[in-house]
């Protein structure tokens, strides 16, 4: 079997389309991770056992299980219990969900890697509580957590290709329904790997382009 | 004590009253009890782990006592709520006492993610109001009489140590606060440049009058800058006079044992 360029610019614009549902579903689950891993480092850094004990065993359930597991019981399990949703949405549900725990992570370090001196200063000049969160605490820990989310992103998006399996139309999915009807896997299943090493580079290369504005001032 | 100072005895500046405070097994500070006059220039000397910069946090409202009061210019920090909810800190009530009290840190503690005139605008600007022009000339006015008028453009990171610690200065002046707290602030910095920034200290503290607390080992600047002296061991005072009693004459052992070893250093 040789390379078939017409046959690889032919499928092109479908697995083009694949792309836009891929970059979608990435995201979808990159907003419900940021929010909902908001939640769980809100829960793990309040420093009350109710909160931090139920939030440190949720992280660690989501670290612990596999995503396609996750995946496969939100789209197989739930309906059972009368939760139905679209492919699509359950697969930027379980992205989100699954990443969570990571972000929870990514923003709890980056508080903790405030120093404390820079709460006592904000004491010492008697800032009111929001005003010490968002002009001095916020900003800081925002920094080192940027590289640290641009890879939860990039990571992410590759692992979207799961999501073929309970149906959603992303680009692997595309391919797979190509090679099924043509039985040319080459030029789909290639170009899909390329595709995602053109986005997931550009990605990588916008997040350090972000970091280094951001570090220019300290 | 600076001649333009009516001290009111009533009301004290700062009062301890029976202070406990315990980390873990490790009594800081053992029924600690004392006084400040208005415009009193106090010094707390002692070997490290005595408890002075716990002191100096706890009037900073940065570290909370286990037991005891602490009285700022006539009013409880910590009053016991009829509420029944003892451990609830008002915060309110801390900040409306707190707005009198600055402090200056052994590590600077600058904003590094803001330029050095917005390090000094912040507090003016968020806490006491002061709109954003006001504030700025305000605090143009703090960095030229600290020498730093040229770097107000500055980011902290690119200062010096010395520097860095002029900006934490007037910082902590532009909330004009009646006192001051002064942690170690030249622990951190090469004699010379320590040397420099004790120069400036004692310079402000004749044009501002405030009443200044001191946690430092520079004997030489306590000396000439101490109203009193308080010396602290395992978390109590153990002696306390004037510099020329505590420093020159000390009667107890501990004291005389602490004062040799920093000759020794020097």
């Amino acid at each position: 079997m040789t390379w078939n360029w017409t046959f690889a610019w032919h499928v092109l614009p479908t697995l083009l389309q694949g792309l836009v549902v891929t970059v979608e579903a990435t995201l979808a689950g990159m907003f419900l991770a940021l929010l909902i891993g908001l939640g769980w480092a809100g829960m793990l850094l309040s420093g009350r056992r109710m909160l931090v004990w139920p939030a440190r065993a949720i992280v660690e359930f989501i670290r612990n299980t596999p995503l396609l597991i996750q995946l496969f019981f939100i789209y197989y399990v739930l309906p059972q219990f009368h939760v139905e949703m679209s492919a699509l949405l359950t697969g930027m549900i379980a992205l989100g969900v699954n990443y969570s725990a990571y972000t929870a992570e990514v923003y709890r370090a980056g508080f903790q890697s405030v120093p404390r001196g820079q709460r006592d200063a904000a004491v010492a000049l008697n800032l009111p509580p929001h005003r010490a969160y968002f002009d001095v605490i916020l900003p800081q820990a925002v920094i080192p957590m940027i590289p640290a989310l641009g890879n939860n992103l990039v990571a992410m998006f590759k692992d979207t290709p799961l999501l073929s399996t309970i149906t959603v139309g992303e680009m692997m999915q595309k391919a797979l329904v190509i090679g099924d009807n043509t039985f040319r896997y080459l030029e789909p299943m290639t170009m899909v790997g390329v595709l995602f090493l053109v986005v997931s580079l550009i990605s990588s290369f916008g997040i350090s382009r972000c970091e280094r504005l951001t570090r220019r001032r300290s | 004590m600076p001649p333009d100072i009516t001290p009111n005895s009533a009301v004290p500046a700062i009062e301890l009253r029976d202070v406990c405070k315990r980390f873990g097994s490790l009594q800081v500070l053992d029924r600690l009890s004392f006084t400040v006059p208005g415009g009193e220039h106090l010094f707390l000397i002692g070997p490290s782990g005595s408890g002075k910069s716990t002191v100096l946090r706890m009037i900073m409202t940065l570290t909370r006592p286990d037991s005891g009061e602490i009285w700022i210019n006539g009013r409880n920090l910590y009053p016991v709520q009829h509420s029944g909810s003892s451990h609830r800190v008002d915060q309110r009530h801390l900040r409306s006492i707190r707005r009198d009290v600055g402090m200056v840190f052994q590590h600077f503690n600058l904003f590094d993610h803001m330029r050095v005139i917005n390090n000094v605008m912040e507090g003016p600007m968020r806490s006491l109001g002061l709109g954003r022009a006001e504030a700025e000339k305000r605090a143009l006015e703090l960095l030229d009489r600290v020498g730093l008028a040229d770097k107000s453009r500055a980011w902290p990171a690119e200062l010096s140590g010395g520097q860095k610690q002029r900006v934490a200065i007037a910082r902590a002046l532009a909330m004009q606060p009646k006192i001051m707290l002064f942690d170690e602030i030249t622990s951190a910095l090469d004699p010379e440049i320590a040397a420099e920034v004790l120069k400036l200290v004692r310079e402000l503290s004749t044009q501002f009058s405030m009443t200044m607390l001191f946690v430092t080992h520079q004997m030489r600047f306590a000396r000439t800058m101490a109203d009193r002296v308080l010396f602290f061991d395992g978390g109590r005072i153990i002696e306390e006079g004037t510099p020329e009693t505590v420093l020159d004459n000390p009667r107890q052992k501990r004291t005389q044992d602490f004062l040799a070893s920093l000759t020794e250093v020097s």
